[in-house]
């Protein structure tokens, strides 16, 4: 089994975060519940432009898609951008998890 | 700061920072989070962090711009893309001029970060000291008989008197520097040091270094102790700590106290090792009222009345010199001198450091700005002449519909790009040359000094400005012009040119000037060195004995070991050579009328002296071996002691008497030799007394008489081994060693070469692309000529001619110029050149040959090329 991802749709350290943090919330997501889920479970804080940059990253790689909606008063009636997981997005968690799997079982200090 | 006005701040910048396509929901983001952080963290913490994200937001501008909703907001970024790009095509397109416009810019930067960098230094000599405001030495000045002679040093009596009369004094420093001294370490390795001093606890208040080990207040204090610098520490004892540690200096023993930290190059002496003042005991010497030996520092407090002080201390002589001053037509007057003037002000003899020159410095500041202009001429000249090659794109874009101001912009912007390029470009080339030019100089100057805010934001200027000056003519005049005069063939404005012909003429007006200065310095350079200076100077071999030795014993038995080898003429012994530190001591003659004190330079010597450096006497006699008598009882004189003591001819002085501050013994002046020049040629002789002492001479002296100086050498060599079996072999020739006095200047003619040499490159290669613009305009009218049977060499003359005229010009504007700024650096010399018209000749001729050269390779090109080529393009 080949676990070496094609160029393009490999995913950094940040993206598979974010993009995990977007899976785990059922609908609705967008950037600014994204940091608070990811700062909440990593403890590791996070500067918002940098969630901007990778949630659009991931959608250009076709990971997520997205849809404008939910304007609020505390937003100044400004909307939000809703980001979804695509089928490729979870098809590339679930081989980032494989490859991780993978190289788990090769430790021999993890294996009894 | 408000709230608000934080907010307002932050999402002003977004608006920048962020693409318009992801505005709403980032700012939407930005906003909901500074919501929420108002309460938990209040006001002006979320508005900084919300400013910092809005900062922090340009980062998406690194996303593809091909989401949804984006569409046509776009525009200026796609105008700016293609800005970019036709500005990069631009510069491919013409590879070569832009070669040299970007190179010739980036080259006069460099030039003028190196010139300025030196500048710097110069004027930054003991300003590091803390307070250095308030830090003087006190130089004097000795008149006799008209005539005035300064020291950069004092009697040893000074710093106490001053310390005791006046209030102003804060604190006082006295200094002795010794002459080269032998350090034998614990482990038995020799050192000869150099820079050793005597000096005063106090020397850490005015010389404010760190101790590295050993406490400052304490170090100097007793008898026999030694503070080292760390280089010398660290040279001496490597990593193993010095205190404690016992070095023999010349044969006495002193405990090192302390290592402090090296004092910086930028002051008026280097100091390897300071042994304490106390070592010196009871010396006469330092309460000799006459003795100009000890350089002397005060302190003042800070609210001190500066003039009061130095007019109290200007006749301090008149109370205390045990002498009648007025009477003897003398007059000693001591000054007050700001420590930082002593390097670029000073001009008292006798410096532990040559000093610099102001004049120096500003030529330097001159020829770096020069370098600047011609560089920022010649980019603000070939990005012009660049700009009217693209008339027709300016006309195509006005045609489809870009307005002024657009085109503004983008010429601007393209020159921008230019001079960043330069700039970033010229960074590169000051790093690489770093080293070889701190060679140069003799500086270390470290290539981090770019990172210090001044020239960074220099730098950023600098691009800033040469940008917009070079954008300023394609910029504001193409813009202006109608778009269907410029798809005219040939239709040229000439608006530029007789600007661009007036930066040609001031770009060669200074190149010339260059040149002649240049070859000045080298002239006067020469001359120096050749001067006649009074002695021989050749095949001079000079062995100094460092440390202690045995030289009653050992005096005979030096001149015949070397005596005895065929190379070698004449040997002498004496206290110190022509051209190497000679004391100063007083001198005292018992006259019925007119009894007098001076301070004037001893040499003491032994019978060979006269005879081996070939001094000529003109009144009396030489030393003579066989009058038992000559030793220590006699003087022979120098034709300025003569003058000085008020006699008319020499035949007057023979048969006096004198008294010398040298361990007070009585001479009587047997004879009186021609002067020679024994401190450097850019300097009067000064009086100067020759005298037997044996137990003073230190300096062997051998002249030899063959050309083959290796083979003297070895004999030289070997003898010395029999002689002083324990010390290790040094020598110098009397003339390197009388030279190196001018090293300064060598230095000076080295970099001025070097940069006129650099400003007349940048200039060629302006006006090498300039006559390439002139030939490619020239084209269908050389192809019409040719035609009609001109011939190349007419062809030639045509397109140069124009420039031949304007470096004419150029070059007669150069000479008043030159003649005036040669003749004021010439007057700091006594010993100087007067300008030498030949120079400026030889200067005009490079000037023009090389734009004969220049030109003529693009106009002999063009000649040569194939008339129905030219004709058959679309001008």
């Amino acid at each position: 089994m080949k676990y070496l991802v094609m160029k393009g749709t490999d995913l950094g350290a940040l993206e598979e975060l974010v993009l995990l943090a977007t899976a785990s919330i059922s609908d609705e997501a967008y950037a600014v519940i994204i940091k608070d889920e990811i700062e909440t479970q990593s403890g590791r804080s996070l500067n918002i432009s940098s969630i901007h940059t990778t949630l659009h990253r991931l959608e250009e790689k076709g990971f997520l898609k997205s849809e404008m909606g939910g304007a609020t008063a505390e937003r100044g009636g400004r909307r939000k951008r809703y980001f979804k997981p695509t089928n490729l997005g979870f098809d590339a968690l679930r081989e980032a998890r494989q490859l991780r799997t993978h190289f788990w079982n090769l430790i021999p200090q993890f294996q009894n | 700061m408000k709230e608000d006005t934080l907010k307002k701040f932050g999402f002003w910048l977004l608006n920048y920072t962020c693409p318009d396509f992801l505005y709403e929901e980032v700012s939407g983001d930005l906003e909901e989070i500074y919501q929420s952080r108002l309460y938990a963290e209040g006001k002006t913490k979320a508005g900084i962090k919300l400013t910092w994200e809005a900062i922090t937001s340009i980062r998406l501008y690194a996303l593809n711009r091909k989401s949804p909703e984006n569409s046509h907001q776009q525009a200026h970024f796609v105008m700016f893309n293609h800005y970019l790009k036709v500005a990069f095509r631009n510069l491919k397109r013409q590879a070569s001029t832009s070669f040299l416009n970007i190179g010739g810019l980036a080259i006069g930067l460099v030039s003028f970060l190196m010139i300025a960098l030196f500048v710097q230094y110069e004027l930054s000599f003991d300003t590091w000291q803390d307070n250095y405001e308030q830090i003087y030495r006190i130089p004097m000045e000795i008149s006799s008989e008209g005539n005035t002679r300064k020291f950069s040093s004092v009697a040893g009596t000074i710093a106490p008197t001053l310390e005791k009369d006046f209030p102003a004094v804060e604190n006082t420093l006295r200094l002795w520097q010794r002459s080269t001294r032998l350090v034998k370490t614990p482990n038995n390795q020799n050192f000869y040091e150099e820079n050793v001093y005597n000096a005063e606890g106090s020397f850490f208040e005015f010389f404010t270094v760190d101790m590295l080990d050993g406490d400052a207040s304490s170090a100097l204090v007793n008898p026999n102790t030694v503070v080292l610098s760390s280089k010398t520490a660290s040279k001496y004892f490597g990593d193993t700590p010095a205190t404690g540690q016992i070095l023999s200096i010349n044969d006495s023993e002193y405990e090192v106290t302390g290592v402090m930290e090296d004092v910086p190059g930028n002051t008026h002496h280097d100091f390897n090792m300071l042994l304490s003042w106390t070592s010196l005991g009871d010396w006469g010497a330092i309460d000799n009222w006459h003795s100009t030996m000890f350089p002397t520092y005060v302190k003042l407090h800070a609210d001190a009345d500066t003039e009061a002080f130095a007019k109290g201390i200007a006749g301090l002589a008149y109370e205390y010199v045990p002498m009648d001053l007025e009477a003897q037509k003398q007059d000693y007057k001591y000054n007050l001198q700001p420590i930082s003037e002593i390097h670029l002000h000073s001009d008292y003899g006798y410096e532990a450091k040559p000093n610099g020159s102001l004049t120096t410095v500003y030529i330097f500041s001159i020829i770096g700005l020069m370098i600047l202009i011609i560089a920022i001429l010649n980019f603000v000249n070939l990005s012009t002449a660049r700009a009217e090659k693209r008339a027709k794109e300016v006309g195509m874009r006005k045609v489809m519909g870009a307005n002024r101001l657009s085109l503004i912009q983008q010429h601007m912007g393209e020159a921008l790009l230019l001079s960043t390029i330069s700039s970033l470009i010229a960074l590169i080339i000051f790093v690489i040359t770093l080293p070889w030019y701190n060679q140069l100089v003799g500086v270390n100057f470290s290539p981090f000094i770019l990172l210090s805010p001044q020239i960074i934001l220099g730098i950023v200027s600098f691009s800033l400005f040469v940008g917009l000056l070079a954008g300023f003519y394609p910029a504001l005049v193409l813009s202006s012009f109608n778009p269907m005069g410029m798809f005219k063939s040939g239709g040229k404005n000439s608006r530029g040119v007789v600007l661009r012909k007036a930066m040609v003429v001031g770009q060669f007006s200074i190149s010339v000037v260059l040149i002649i200065g240049t070859l000045t310095v080298f002239k006067q350079l020469q001359h120096m060195m050749n001067k006649e200076l009074g002695f021989e100077t050749e095949q001079m071999l000079v062995l100094p004995i460092r440390g202690g030795f045995e030289l009653e014993e050992m005096h005979d038995q030096i001149k015949n070991e070397f005596g005895s080898l065929a190379a070698v003429e004449h040997v002498t012994l004496s206290s110190s050579v022509p051209g190497q530190g000679v004391s100063n001591f007083a001198i005292r003659i018992d006259r019925e009328e007119n009894d007098m004190t001076q301070s004037m330079y001893h040499l003491f010597v032994d019978y060979d002296f006269d005879e081996t450096y070939g001094l000529e006497i003109i009144a009396g006699r030489d030393f003579s071996a066989d009058r038992g008598s000559d030793l220590y009882g006699t003087f022979i004189i120098n034709e300025a002691a003569v003058k000085s003591f008020g006699w008319s001819t020499p035949d007057e002085a023979i048969g006096n008497v004198l008294q010398s501050g040298a361990g007070g013994f009585t001479a009587e002046i047997i004879g009186v030799f021609k002067d020679f020049n024994f401190q450097s040629a850019d300097q009067e002789t000064e009086p100067l007394v020759l005298n037997i002492i044996d137990q003073a001479l230190s300096t062997i002296t051998i002249r030899l008489n063959s050309g083959d100086i290796p083979t003297a050498l070895n004999q030289v060599q070997a003898s010395w081994g029999n002689l002083f079996p324990d010390k290790a072999f040094d020598y110098f020739f009397l003339d390197e060693s009388f030279n190196a006095q001018y090293a300064n200047f060598e230095r000076t003619g080295n970099i001025l070469l070097i940069f006129s040499f650099l400003a007349i490159f940048i200039a060629c290669l302006g006006l090498y692309g300039l006559a390439t613009f002139a030939a490619q305009q020239k084209t269908k009218e050389i192809g019409i000529r040719k035609v009609l049977g001109a011939s190349v060499s007419s062809l030639t003359l045509t397109v140069s001619k124009d420039f031949m005229i304007l470096v004419l010009v150029a070059i007669g504007l150069s000479f008043p110029i030159a003649w005036w700024a040669v003749e004021n650096w010439l007057e700091q010399f006594a010993y100087r050149i007067s300008p030498d018209f030949s120079l400026f000749l030889i200067a005009g001729g490079i000037a023009l040959l090389i734009t004969i050269f220049t030109v003529s390779w693009q106009s002999i090109k063009s000649a040569l090329a194939d008339p129905v080529q030219s004709l058959r393009s679309d001008g």
